[in-house]
């Protein structure tokens, strides 16, 4: 049977099985953001989730891995980075927020750009206007070591607002006691 | 290049002391969550003692607006239809 919580908040206290003794806390204030993906809608839904939540008052962060890293690079269009041949290709293919692809329906590039016709049209933020609003908010924005290592990636290679690279355990204890989305 | 509904006017009211600041913020046709977050941002630039005015539209920007800036410890004046589908929300600091 539920029951509110002692400490007075408005947190709820759940029992996980009505035989248990342990007890599920409502989450506090917090959304935390796994951006895998890299893909344009995959990203707009991130930075959305992420500047609403920051809006209504929530600590935000998003913690960039992978295909992630694409949307916070500071240098804009293709262009080979990284220290050998094959990070270069990975360092081309990933072009920043402009070229990402659609998850589905990309048509060689075409789906972004009808997405985004789509969005002016309907006066719906951009993934790019998302971005800058998730910078004026001061949304957390921090990069994953082992994705960076792997894709050749410097810090420097990514905006100034990127607050620190982490690791899981830094990023679970930065979570702990929010809300974590898998994106 | 998206079409940037939102606009803020300063023009100071003999209201006297510290801030007093007036601020308007036309969020009519913004979509989730630009209608938050713009709020929110024209909020934190706001002085002690200043007033925001936020022309909204009726449904989840009315219902959520002034609920958030109570939540975030904003002083909500008041809440008033204009016509139509928009309302306006005063909010001072």
């Amino acid at each position: 049977m539920p029951r509110t919580c002692d400490c007075g908040s408005a947190k709820t206290a759940v029992p996980l099985h009505p035989n248990s003794n342990v007890i599920f806390m409502a989450e506090n204030k917090k959304l935390s953001i796994i951006a895998f993906s890299g893909d344009f809608d995959k990203l707009t839904a991130v930075f959305t989730l992420g500047t609403g939540a920051a809006a209504v008052g929530y600590e935000v962060n998003i913690f960039f891995t992978f295909w992630g890293l694409d949307a916070i690079k500071q240098k804009q269009g293709r262009s080979f980075t990284g220290g050998n041949w094959l990070t270069k290709i990975f360092g081309f293919m990933m072009g920043g927020l402009k070229v990402t692809p659609t998850s589905r329906f990309n048509f060689l590039g075409a789906g972004p750009k009808i997405f985004r016709y789509l969005m002016r049209k309907n006066n719906v933020a951009t993934l790019e206007e998302l971005v800058e609003a998730a910078k004026a908010l001061g949304i957390n924005l921090y990069a994953c070591e082992m994705a960076m290592h792997v894709l050749g990636l410097k810090k420097e290679d990514f905006i100034p607002e990127v607050k620190d690279v982490l690791g899981v355990a830094t990023f679970l204890n930065l979570s702990e006691g929010g809300q974590t989305l898998f994106i | 290049m998206s079409t940037n509904n939102s606009k803020s006017n300063q023009s100071p009211l003999p209201s006297g002391g510290a801030g007093g600041g007036f601020h308007v913020l036309d969020i009519t046709k913004e979509h989730c969550p630009m209608t938050f977050v713009k709020t929110k941002i024209e909020l934190s630039k706001l002085q002690p003692g200043d007033t925001l005015e936020v022309l909204l539209s009726e449904g989840e920007p009315l219902d959520n607006v002034p609920r958030n800036a109570k939540e975030q410890g904003y002083n909500v004046l008041s809440v008033e239809h204009v016509e139509g589908t928009t309302y306006k929300v005063t909010i001072k600091k």
